[in-house]
């Protein structure tokens, strides 16, 4: 192993050091990136207050965050989003954690805090050609800090209002010298929502869902140099706890608790020659175990049998190699093997566990022709267990108008093959023994999505002002759009679907085609001393074509959603920070509603005290400053504002 | 990139040659100096400095021998009889030191190793070429490389006795310095957070615990996640993630030592003070400049400057 101790002073000048930022660890200048890139910085999760890591996207131009209280929240790039949004691909460090039952993110059982994010890249549009599919909507990589940056150890203690609290540890450590590991853990309880009385029609007011979670969450990581050029690194992650679901008084839907359980494990081999020539190998395994269950007594005599039980796994294994040809021609290649497997009885009408394995072929060519010319080709060829062979290209041209700016186009085509859920489901309700209905169905045969998409960007950086600039306007052309269509049995085009007569189905089944145009910009000023303002903001606009089956999703594109972060040194080590974030009306899909439109504003003061770095803080938090706000169906959801106190302690 | 300051001078070899055909003509054999060099490996960078130096030193006109390594042994004979020994690495010095204290010249070595050596060995006529760059060029190749960046952070492990001066040679191009001493690994972090909290670039010295392989590692990590650059000592830092760095080949220690070997007598040498690098180098990582939002000007403006070209 490298590192035994200190270096003899002569070697010092000639040893190897390990090739520690390589193009895959750093992030890409936005003046090179084939597609539009938002950072979410240390400094921005900080500042912004967030104690979630789905919430921290509500910094990326476009993107739209909802909760409810029937399962996890959920995260929209410019609309098309339901409770089981399903069309952004999400990693951590590079490895996806989308659920393989639905497709979507179950973000409060991400087996991470966010104190150990070290920063989110997110990729505002498809990028198919580099994430495969899936990659349709938006790419969220979600980066931990190293271990390697960190010592000793942190406590962090935060209670709220309402019974809130969460409260975290960090110890770091070496062994061997050039083994560094981290544990770190959190035990989280926070009331997403009260049980709220819909009183809109006095004769029958409704009782809407509460939910309320509690996580505990233990993550290990470590890295390992064992040549300068080699290092091995590992990520155990788990998660577990209760949520607290269903309705005061309601027989169909009484209160009850989910179980969620899900893991994590990342192992990674990387050998850096240069910061250019890399060759790494990852496997990555997730698992999600959910148990929830409750009778329905509403028609008593007949007792319906509900649940949420599933037990899901993906397998990943990914081979990618990148190297330098020349000072202008540079590539990178590489191949993967996923395999998943799902068993949510309740879901697919079957006790049989259902496996599916793709593969992947990915490369791209990235030349230089001239100094101020970048061209970018990429592809990723994939085998898809349900849907065969779909390949997404891309092509982007990046084009230096001075050091610091530049204008780039890029257009591609990206596929989303449908999930598990949109492709096999069969979800059968019986009750007394006998099929009542079939709730959610998929069609015999459900083509991928595809959008074309073009885009034309403008980046820059504006160093005497401290002011970085991305602007970027995009037209996405979207074929065989997925949906849930609401029918009676028997359900046109294929007819009786094996439920009684007339029970009413949602129907997944491609619903069209539609275009969506629209725009984005974000500004991120900085001044030493004085603070910093991230600005954001973005316009859309969707246009559907006759073949749609229903234009309601049009409705759940807002035309234009606003982001504005704005940190403030103070003297004393004094900072104050504000999040605004506002969307115009808009429509949440299936389970959502209307919402409509809003602004909520989060306010964050802290002091640092102790040493200057050590992260020694105490802040006070308050979300929702301008009161309870409709979430995610207006007649259903309200959230509370939420004010809660922290300390943190590093040795 | 190779940048010599001290330029061979054409008239003064012509002449040097006329001199030896002229002047010595009847034992030009005997007026020349015997050299022994000694290297501590007989690969590597040791290898690189001793043929480069041999190769020179014989062009000179010297009786230059190899006289082994401490995996050879040494020829003692050789040893005894040499006029100087040049010694390749601190290993090397040691080796010939304890069997006879001949006037000795040791390359390819740090200044702390040779402060250790020099003590060790009191009596000997004992001096050096030392790879340590000075402190001034370091801050010019910063000044060169982040112009707008005035705030530096260092850190210090055995080194804290050149706090004084280092502070001194760092108001002398207007920049002030944020430094912590760092006594074990443990407080590496800790204190490199502090530093990188109230710096705008980082200087990284050739201190041997700050730079072992894993504390570099995690001062390259640590400075990437505050976005702050870091001006080093050596290519393999720049390589590793380090913006820029300066140093020396190992040629081109032998190339200072050849300049300083012609200005010698042929019969004695008379050893100078410890030397630093006259000549050096500079390597700049562009993708780490692009990654983190800085513009560096090409290589040779900044070779310019680093020379004390002074601003453009």
């Amino acid at each position: 192993m490298l590192g035994i101790g200190a270096a003899h002073a002569t070697d010092v000048f000639f040893s190897d050091i390990p090739v520690v930022l390589t193009a895959s660890r750093m992030a890409q200048s936005p003046l090179d990136a084939p597609v539009a890139v938002t950072v979410i910085d240390r400094e921005m999760i900080e500042a912004s207050g967030f104690t979630e890591i789905h919430d921290l996207l509500r910094l990326v131009p476009g993107f739209l965050v909802a909760d409810w209280a029937e399962g996890s929240p959920t995260v929209a790039n410019h609309g098309l989003g339901d409770a089981y949004e399903r069309r952004i691909k999400v990693m951590i460090d590079g490895g996806t954690v989308n659920s393989p039952l639905w497709g979507n993110t179950n973000w409060q059982d991400l087996p991470l805090r966010v104190d150990d994010i070290d920063r989110i890249e997110v990729v505002r549009g498809a990028n198919g050609a580099a994430y495969g599919v899936d990659a349709f909507q938006g790419v969220i990589n979600i980066i931990t800090r190293s271990p390697s940056t960190q010592s000793g150890a942190g406590l962090i203690s935060r209670v709220g209002r309402n019974g809130f609290y969460d409260h975290g540890f960090r110890v770091n450590g070496k062994l061997d010298q050039a083994l560094d590991w981290r544990l770190s853990g959190s035990h989280r309880r926070a009331v997403n929502f009260e049980p709220y009385l819909d009183q809109q029609s006095p004769d029958q007011p409704n009782w809407n869902d509460r939910e309320t979670v509690t996580r505990s969450v233990v993550n290990l990581s470590a890295t390992a140099q064992v040549s300068a050029h080699d290092e091995i690194g590992l990520m155990l992650g788990a998660s577990e706890g209760e949520s607290d679901r269903g309705i005061p008084f309601s027989l169909s839907d009484p209160l009850r608790a989910d179980d969620a359980r899900s893991t994590f494990l990342h192992l990674g081999w990387r050998r850096s020659s240069a910061a250019d020539a890399e060759l790494s190998v990852h496997y990555y395994h997730q698992d999600e175990r959910m148990r929830g269950a409750w009778l329905n007594t509403e028609n008593t005599p007949v007792v319906i049998g509900r649940d949420r039980n599933s037990d899901v796994r993906r397998d990943n294994l990914e081979l990618q190699y990148s190297a330098r040809l020349s000072p202008s021609w540079r590539f990178m290649l590489g191949a993967g093997v996923r395999q998943e497997s799902v068993r949510a009885p309740y879901m697919f009408n079957t006790g049989s566990t259902l496996r599916g394995t793709s593969s992947q072929l990915f490369g791209s060519v990235f030349w230089a022709p001239l100094e101020r010319l970048k061209i970018d080709l990429g592809g990723v060829l994939e085998d898809h267990n349900y849907s065969g062979s779909l390949f997404s290209p891309r092509l982007a041209i990046n084009y230096a108008l001075t050091p610091e700016s530049a204008v780039r186009f890029s257009a591609g085509v990206s596929y989303r093959a449908p999930s598990w859920v949109e492709s096999r489901s069969e979800e059968a309700i019986y009750g007394n023994g006998e099929l009542l209905r079939v709730f959610n169905k998929a069609s015999p045969s459900v083509d991928p999505e595809r959008v074309r998409h073009f885009e034309l960007g403008y980046v820059a950086a504006f160093r005497e002002l401290g002011l970085r600039l991305d602007v970027r306007a995009f037209h996405k052309s979207y074929e065989r759009y997925i949906d849930d269509e609401t029918c009676l049995n028997p359900c046109p085009p294929i007819g009786n679907i094996g439920a009684p007569a007339r029970t009413k189905t949602f129907l997944f089944q491609n619903a069209g085609t539609f275009r969506m145009t629209g725009g984005e910009f974000s500004a991120d000023w900085r001044k030493p001393g004085w603070g910093r303002v991230v600005l954001s903001q973005s316009f859309a606009d969707v246009d559907a074509d006759d073949d749609i089956l229903d234009d309601d999703f049009t409705y759940s594109v807002p035309t234009s959603v606003t982001s504005v972060l704005l940190i403030k040194d103070l003297p004393g080590r004094w900072r104050a920070s504000m999040g605004f974030y506002r969307h115009s009306v808009m429509k949440w899909l299936s389970d959502g509603d209307i919402v409509p439109e809003k602004a909520r504003v989060d306010l964050k003061l802290v002091r640092e005290f102790g040493q200057p770095g050590s992260g020694n803080e105490v802040a006070i938090v308050a979300q929702s400053v301008g009161g309870r706000y409709v979430d995610f169906h207006e007649g259903r959801f309200r959230h509370e504002p939420q004010v809660f106190g922290s300390l943190r302690l590093a040795w | 990139m190779r940048f010599v300051l001290q330029r061979r001078s054409y008239l003064r070899a012509c002449l040097c040659g006329l001199a030896l055909l002229l002047g010595f003509t009847t034992s030009s054999v005997a007026f020349a100096l015997d050299v022994a060099v000694v290297v501590s490996q007989r690969d590597g960078v040791h290898k690189a400095f001793a043929d480069a130096f041999m190769r020179a030193a014989a062009g000179l006109g010297h009786r230059v021998f190899d006289i082994g390594s401490p995996a050879e042994g040494l020829d003692d004979v050789a040893l005894a009889r040499a006029d100087l020994v040049v010694a390749s690495g601190e290993a090397a010095a040691e080796l010939a030191l304890a069997r006879h204290l001949r006037p000795t010249l040791v390359t390819m070595i740090a200044r702390s190793r040779f402060e250790v050596l020099r003590s060790a060995y009191p009596q000997a006529a004992l001096s050096a070429w030392l790879l340590d760059q000075p402190v001034e060029r370091q801050f010019r190749l910063l000044c060169a490389v982040v112009p707008e960046r005035m705030r530096v952070g260092l850190l210090l492990g055995d080194n804290i006795d050149a706090e004084a001066a280092l502070h001194a040679a760092a108001a002398d191009v207007g920049l002030t310095l944020a430094t912590r001493q760092v006594r074990s690994e443990k407080e590496l972090i800790a204190s490199l957070e502090e530093v990188l909290s109230a710096s705008e670039v980082l200087l990284a010295l050739p201190d041997p615990m700050l730079s072992s392989p894993t504390a570099a590692r995690s001062i390259l990590l640590t400075s990437y996640r505050y976005q702050k650059p870091i001006i080093a000592f050596s290519r393999a830092y720049v390589t590793a993630g380090a913006l820029a760095a300066v140093f020396i080949t190992p040629e081109q220690v032998a190339s200072d030592l050849i300049d300083w070997l012609r200005t010698q007598d042929s019969t004695r040498v008379t050893l100078p003070p410890p030397q630093e690098p006259v000549s050096f180098e500079i390597a700049v990582n562009r993708q780490v400049a692009r990654a983190l939002g800085i513009s560096v000007a090409d290589d040779g403006e900044l070779l310019r400057q680093t020379a004390g070209g002074g601003q453009p």
